[in-house]
Order: structure tokens, then C-alpha cells, then sequence
């Protein structure tokens, strides 16, 4: 699998998906994005980020739900003496927070493969030449978010070991202090091995370059095929717009702009499954 | 109440009559019998619909395109509302003013009928 072949089609999700604010269209770029996910990378590897995502969208629907106090559709309403929470409670919010919910997992179902079906290294090969200093200096800060982490845990442990217990907020200095200092050894050593290995000193090498294959092909043309036919049919008044407000209605959906979404599923036939 | 949408042409006049001395804007609103519709946020109610326009929207405030400003008329001058409406309080023979429009200083709906 090439990582440029992902990044067309998750560019061409993400574009979608934010391109229109039909709730229609974004469920079926959802659909398309997770059937990708769940036949490539399996539903067992994906199981933090459904959760994750599941989170993500029940915080974002109550929210909507509880801040908006907007919408013709009044479910129950509470005193507006009551701070933040007083107002109506309208099913036009409710459906406004859904739509959002399903834009934020689309969007992060899109961008998923990149950690999950493709190596650090592939994602890295795939950048172009003028990006590839940037992103090998971006990959290892975030390589460091997790070293922190284990660098904290390591560190409570050790200072538990020898006493130490959490009595309030000055207390976690003597844990806080040898991680910083840790994370910023961790980092030098880091700095002068990149060096060492001649980082920085000259454009980046690879002993093969990878290539794109029929299948990649396939891919790209139709994620281009797909964002480029969505736009022309949006122009043509094809996908039409949806708003929650101020009284709710079916989204309405249009055979050219559903049939630009449904080519985001060739992926499915096309990706292999990793083990 | 008077009503200026997007279209300058369309026009909406409304008078209320009240028993006390003054009105608020919130009962003012209710008693003109035009449709709007309100969210409500730290700072209190924001108008996001009147008489129908927008038609549909996702966002109480646009962030691009034109919104609702709000002016008070008193004396016979618009001056832009220096709060929401609910906490304007009319006399007899002054007036609210709305005007859809995406103008950063807009001008002033026409004045009130009867004051012409």
C-alpha cells in the first residue's frame, strides 16, 4: 500500500466531508472511511479509536444539545434561571449535533490510516523532498510525546520505591523535575544520533522508492474522480445544502453527488488486509 | 417594530401598544406577532431569524454574509442598540429596528410610519 495512495483518499474524504454541510453526504463518506478501516486494518486494531471516536461524538451531540437552545422542535425546556443549562431543548439541536458528530468521524476515520495501515517510515517516504527534513524533525517530537509518557510512569514508580507518595500539587516536583530533565537527555541523545547518521547534511536517500501501482492508480483517480465530480455537482445545484435551523427537514440527496461519494469505497476492493 | 430584510424592498412595520410607561424588547418581540427565533448565549439573547429570513441556517451567527443588527429609534433618530434586545426599554412612540445585512456600520432601517 503507498502512502501517497492514502493520502488522495483521505484527502478526498476530508474534503467532502467538510466541503458540505448535508448530513447525508458525510454519513456516506463515514460508511466509506470505516468499511475502508475495518477491511484493512480489522475491527480488533481499530478498537481505541472507535471508542475514541464514540466519545468524541456523544460529547459533541450533548453539547450541542445542552448549549444551543435553538430550533422550533421543543423536546422539554428548563427554567432560564438555571445558568448555562436553563432554555429550550429542541430536536433541531439534537440533529444539529449529530451532523457534527458524524463530520468529526468521518474526519478522523479518514485520516486513521495513516497510523493504523501504514509505518512511520512509509508515511515519511511519501512526503516530498522539500517536506522531508520537516517531517522526520515532526515525527520524532512526536515519537517524544510518548517517550514522556514513559518516562513519567518510570520515574512515580521509582520515586513510590523509595517513599515518595502525591500530598498535593508541590509534591509531584520530585516527580516532575526528573522527567523534564529525562525527556530533555532524551532528546539530545536523540539530536546527536540523527546527526550522527548524517541528518541534515545532505537531501534523502532511499535504496528503492515507492512505487505506484495499478491498484494505487485505481485508487487516486477515483478519490480525485470523487472530490472533483462532488464540487461539479454542488455547482450544479446537485448537493444541495442542509440546515438544522430554525425547523428541521430530510436531507435531500441528489444521484451525481452519491455517486462521487460511493467511489470512496473502491479502496475496499483494493487495499490489501494486514495481518 | 420595524423590519428591513436583505431585499430593501421588503419592508415589515408593526405597532404594539402597551398599558405602563415603558416595554421591553423581549415582550415588545412577543406582541408584534413576527416570527423570530433567539439563541441564547453568555450574554444573553441573540436574534438568528426574523420574519422568516434567513430561511434555513446552521448557525445562529453567520460567520460569513449578513446578519440582524439591532437599532433603537427615539426622537425620530435610529441609534445602533448598545445591548440586546432584551434589556431595551421603550417609551410610547419609540421603536426597535432591524436590519439584515452583512454591512459591518449598517445603516438604519427607514424610520417609523408615523413619524415621517
Amino acid at each position: 500500500m503507498n502512502a501517497r495512495t492514502v493520502a488522495a483518499w483521505s484527502a478526498a474524504c476530508l474534503f467532502i466531508v467538510l466541503f458540505t454541510t448535508n448530513p447525508a453526504y458525510k454519513l456516506i463518506v463515514l460508511l466509506a472511511a470505516f468499511t475502508t478501516l475495518a477491511a484493512s486494518a480489522g475491527i480488533r486494531r481499530m478498537r481505541r479509536l472507535l471508542v475514541g471516536v464514540a466519545c468524541i461524538g456523544i460529547v459533541d451531540v450533548v453539547l450541542n444539545f445542552v448549549s444551543a437552545h435553538l430550533g422550533r422542535t421543543i423536546l422539554f425546556s428548563l427554567p432560564d434561571s438555571i445558568p448555562a443549562l436553563g432554555g429550550v431543548y429542541t430536536l433541531e439541536a439534537l440533529a444539529s449535533g449529530l451532523s457534527g458528530a458524524i463530520t468529526i468521524a468521518a474526519a478522523i476515520f479518514a485520516a486513521a490510516p495513516f497510523s493504523l495501515m501504514l509505518q512511520p517510515h512509509d508515511v515519511m517516504d511519501a512526503l516530498p523532498r522539500a517536506l522531508s527534513r520537516t517531517g522526520t524533525a515532526i515525527a520524532a517530537s512526536m515519537n517524544l510525546v510518548s517517550m514522556v509518557g514513559t518516562t513519567f510512569t518510570e520515574v512515580t514508580e521509582a520515586q513510590r520505591l523509595r517513599g515518595w507518595r502525591p500530598r498535593g500539587p508541590a509534591s509531584w516536583a520530585e516527580v516532575v523535575v526528573p522527567v523534564v530533565l529525562t525527556s530533555a537527555e532524551g532528546s539530545i541523545q536523540l539530536a546527536e544520533s540523527m546527526e550522527a547518521r548524517g541528518f541534515g547534511s545532505a537531501t534523502r536517500t532511499t535504496f528503492q522508492r515507492p512505487k505506484l501501482g495499478n491498484g494505487d492508480w485505481l485508487v487516486i483517480a477515483a478519490s480525485s474522480l470523487a472530490a472533483a465530480g462532488f464540487v461539479a455537482a454542488s455547482a450544479m445545484g446537485w448537493a444541495s445544502d442542509w440546515y438544522a435551523y430554525p425547523s428541521l427537514s430530510a436531507p435531500r440527496i441528489g444521484l451525481a453527488p452519491l455517486a462521487a461519494c460511493l467511489l470512496l469505497f473502491v479502496p475496499v476492493l483494493m487495499w490489501p488486509r494486514r495481518a | 417594530m420595524v423590519v428591513q430584510h436583505a431585499d430593501a424592498s421588503r419592508q415589515l412595520q408593526k405597532c404594539v401598544g402597551f398599558a405602563g410607561d415603558t416595554i421591553d424588547g423581549q415582550s415588545l418581540m412577543d406582541q408584534s406577532g413576527v416570527e423570530y427565533q433567539t439563541q441564547t448565549f453568555s450574554f444573553g439573547k441573540a436574534v438568528c431569524q426574523v420574519d422568516n429570513e434567513p430561511a434555513q441556517f446552521s448557525k445562529c451567527f453567520a460567520d460569513t454574509g449578513p446578519n440582524w443588527s439591532l437599532f433603537v429609534e427615539t426622537n425620530g433618530a435610529w441609534a445602533p442598540a448598545q445591548t440586546g434586545y432584551t434589556q431595551v426599554t421603550l417609551h410610547d412612540k419609540e421603536a426597535v429596528g432591524w436590519r439584515y445585512t452583512a454591512d459591518a456600520s449598517p445603516a438604519p432601517p427607514p424610520l417609523p410610519k408615523e413619524q415621517r
